[in-house]
């Protein structure tokens, strides 16, 4: 089974995309709401593919993804925020995610992504 | 309405998340238009079998808000609105908005249009002559090989409305 994180300051947030990771097949989910404690998590957890807001209070989610990926450099990052701003998308991609998702995402989008980049 | 000089939307290197097919007319039982919107952008910043996609947006939202919520930068965004302006289509002109699309479309062959705002054109019209405005816009979208988003909030129409609406178009429901 996939460990998946979710990092998003919004506790809303993370409950509603945990159930949808839910309805696509995976329950086995860990949350963070800020760098600090993404990091932690994902020292602890491994993830197979973190979920990260890239908008967060303190260090943004560009600074997670970079941090992680110091962690681990084949950690799998996927990006995800409420406004497509096509900066912070260019950043998150060059900071080494591997994709992006719009907020609120919904099954279709996100079983694509979990299917393209998660483990076989 | 400058279509001949809409450009394509900068590319991402983000998946392809949507699945559609070419020449299809799509409702999207999306409340919010979210889904809708996450579409189209998916669809204009990623390569289509090696092209470039265009999109046309006709909404009830402010082109302003749209541009800067969901980062589209080129794609002309028609508002519906009873003031008089450029790029404002008046909701009761459903020939002009009509021919609006379908003039896009035969000039930029691979086109998206996004039409959001079904329920405030019928609220200013007869619901037959929506229905009937977009399939006409409908038929376009096959001859020209292009995709049609059509979101809508299956709360505000009663079944056998939503039966006519949705009967010569895909459905996708969140």
């Amino acid at each position: 089974m996939q460990r998946m994180l979710i990092v998003d300051d919004s506790a809303a947030f993370r409950s509603i995309f945990k159930e949808l990771l839910a309805r696509v097949g995976f329950d086995n989910v860990s949350e963070a709401a800020d760098y600090d404690e993404a990091i932690e998590k994902y020292r602890k957890d491994k993830p197979d593919i973190s979920f990260i807001d890239m908008i967060l209070p303190g260090k943004s989610g560009v600074e997670v993804t970079r941090t992680i990926l110091e962690i681990d450099p084949n950690a799998t990052i996927i990006a995800i925020s409420s406004i497509i701003n096509k900066k912070l998308i260019r950043e998150a991609l060059e900071a080494g995610a591997k994709d992006f998702l719009f907020k609120p995402t919904n099954e279709m989008a996100l079983s694509t992504v979990i299917q393209m980049w998660g483990k076989e | 309405m400058r279509h001949e000089t809409a450009k394509p939307e900068e590319l991402l290197k983000i998946s392809r998340k949507y699945s559609l097919s070419k020449g299809k007319g799509y409702i999207i039982e999306d409340p919010q238009s979210t889904l809708s919107f996450d579409i189209l952008v998916n669809l204009l910043s990623t390569e289509d079998a090696g092209e470039r996609l265009r999109g046309y947006v006709i909404s009830r939202q402010h082109p302003s808000l749209l541009r800067e919520k969901f980062g589209l930068e080129n794609t002309p965004i028609i508002w519906l609105a009873t003031q008089p302006g450029e790029n404002i289509i008046d909701p009761t002109s459903l020939g002009m908005l009509a021919h609006a699309v379908m003039d896009f479309m035969s000039k930029t062959r691979n086109g998206v249009v996004l039409i959001d705002g079904v329920e405030y054109l019928i609220t200013n019209n007869d619901f037959r002559k929506v229905v009937r405005m977009l399939e006409q816009v409908n038929d376009f979208v096959m001859q020209y090989k292009c995709y049609l988003l059509v979101p809508l909030d299956p709360k505000a129409f009663d079944s056998k409305e939503l039966a006519i609406i949705e009967r010569n178009f895909e459905l996708i429901r969140i």
